[in-house]
């Protein structure tokens, strides 16, 4: 078996993925920041419906 | 780490006779395409499994929901709608391309795509589509209401479960019920606004609904070798091109119809129904020359413009939607006795 399965293009290929990843994680708590504040603000449809 | 992680994915073994239904006779394996360990995606690749150009229609035709709609949303809200409603079309692209990978093998149109390519892994598209759908859902059920959120995992579930895995592959009616995935975005958007499902919002959804089928029986009349490659019972090929042509027709001649209903229905105004009327007798036109024509290079010119012309004109059609807001045109209900 092959002890080191991934080469040097794979794992430059991660470590892009990973930075990709971190920024959307990133983003997601802006956003989710974000939302609360506006949301906060009454700006919106009733949550259940109706 | 990453030793243990590649012996512990087996090698793929990816053959479609588990999808094989008495209408398709697929037998495709993708294995040898495929690499073993995985991880060799690029976020190119991932992408592109989201269908970018599929989620572009998504996000336009969402966002004349969320503009059609009476009442008013926040527009950073607005903007998390379709955020959300697009990582759900993208999700549901994803699942569709996981599935669907032995047929995508075989079509000169989605052989390229990644997961058929060998680029990513069919398991690794279904993680990344399963994560989306309920990462999308939950945003949008929690960040805007409950309504649109529920709404977008139903959109999700009926292409990827009853489209894909199940219509597709069995029935040359799969893109007349399967259009109905395509018909929702603009309900979610609405929804997202008022969160209820209006009369208003149903007759968007009815005007995809119905324009779903002449759009893709175009493209079937043209691309039938495609589909009888990949063994997939489109119209022309289980029915017959003239049948097809007569299909075609016969929906187009629905659609007008029912594309006045926003106005009827006091969603839009007077520049809606006239440029829908202008737009309907185009497209009627192109449907006419599609029955009309059945021999030779002619026959397929005009199966491809109308195909053509059907993006067209559901682009502009919906497009009149928000022009009418901007200039601040009177519904027709508000102008008629």
């Amino acid at each position: 078996m092959n002890p080191q399965p991934f080469n040097a293009e794979d794992l430059a290929r991660r470590k892009k993925r990973a930075i990709i990843m971190a920024l959307v994680l990133i983003g997601l708590v802006v956003l989710f920041f974000a939302t609360t504040i506006v949301r906060l603000g009454g700006y919106t449809a009733p949550m259940t419906g109706g | 780490m990453d030793l243990v992680i590649a012996t512990a994915i087996p090698p793929v073994q990816y053959v479609a006779c588990h999808k094989v239904t008495e209408m398709s006779d697929i037998q495709y394996d993708i294995s040898s395409q495929t690499e073993a360990l995985g991880g060799q995606g690029t976020a190119g690749d991932y992408f592109a499994l989201l269908k970018p150009r599929v989620m572009s229609l998504v996000i336009f035709t969402a966002f004349v929901g969320i503009i059609a709609a009476p009442g008013t949303l926040h527009p950073f809200l607005a903007v998390v709608a379709l955020l959300a409603i697009a990582v759900g079309a993208g999700a549901s692209g994803a699942l569709n391309m996981w599935y669907d990978a032995d047929i995508d093998a075989l079509m000169k149109r989605t052989r390229s795509r990644p997961v058929p390519r060998g680029a990513i892994l069919p398991g690794e598209a279904l993680g990344f589509g399963a994560t989306l759908a309920a990462g999308s859902v939950l945003a949008l059920g929690l960040m805007v209401n409950v309504v649109a959120g529920l709404l977008l995992a139903f959109t999700i579930f009926f292409y990827v479960a009853i489209y894909t895995m199940w219509l597709k592959r069995w029935t040359p009616q799969n893109i007349v019920i399967g259009g109905a995935a395509g018909a929702l975005p603009p309900m979610i958007g609405w929804a997202a606004v008022t969160g209820a499902i209006d009369l208003g919002a149903i007759s968007l959804f009815l005007i995809i609904f119905i324009w779903t089928p002449p759009h893709f029986w175009a493209l079937a009349l043209f691309r039938e070798d495609d589909y009888e490659a990949a063994g997939v019972p489109m119209l022309p090929n289980v029915a017959g091109r003239d049948e097809t042509r007569k299909q075609t027709l016969l929906y187009t001649l629905v659609l007008i119809p029912v594309a006045f209903l926003p106005a009827l229905l006091g969603v839009c105004g007077l520049l809606y129904v006239a440029g829908v009327s202008v737009l309907s007798v185009m497209f009627l036109y192109y449907a006419i020359n599609v029955y009309r024509l059945r021999q030779g290079a002619a026959a397929d010119k005009a199966c491809k413009k109308l195909f053509g012309f059907s993006i067209l004109w559901l682009f502009l059609v919906f497009a009149l939607i928000p022009v009418e807001r901007l200039l601040h045109i009177a519904s027709l209900t508000s102008v008629l006795p």
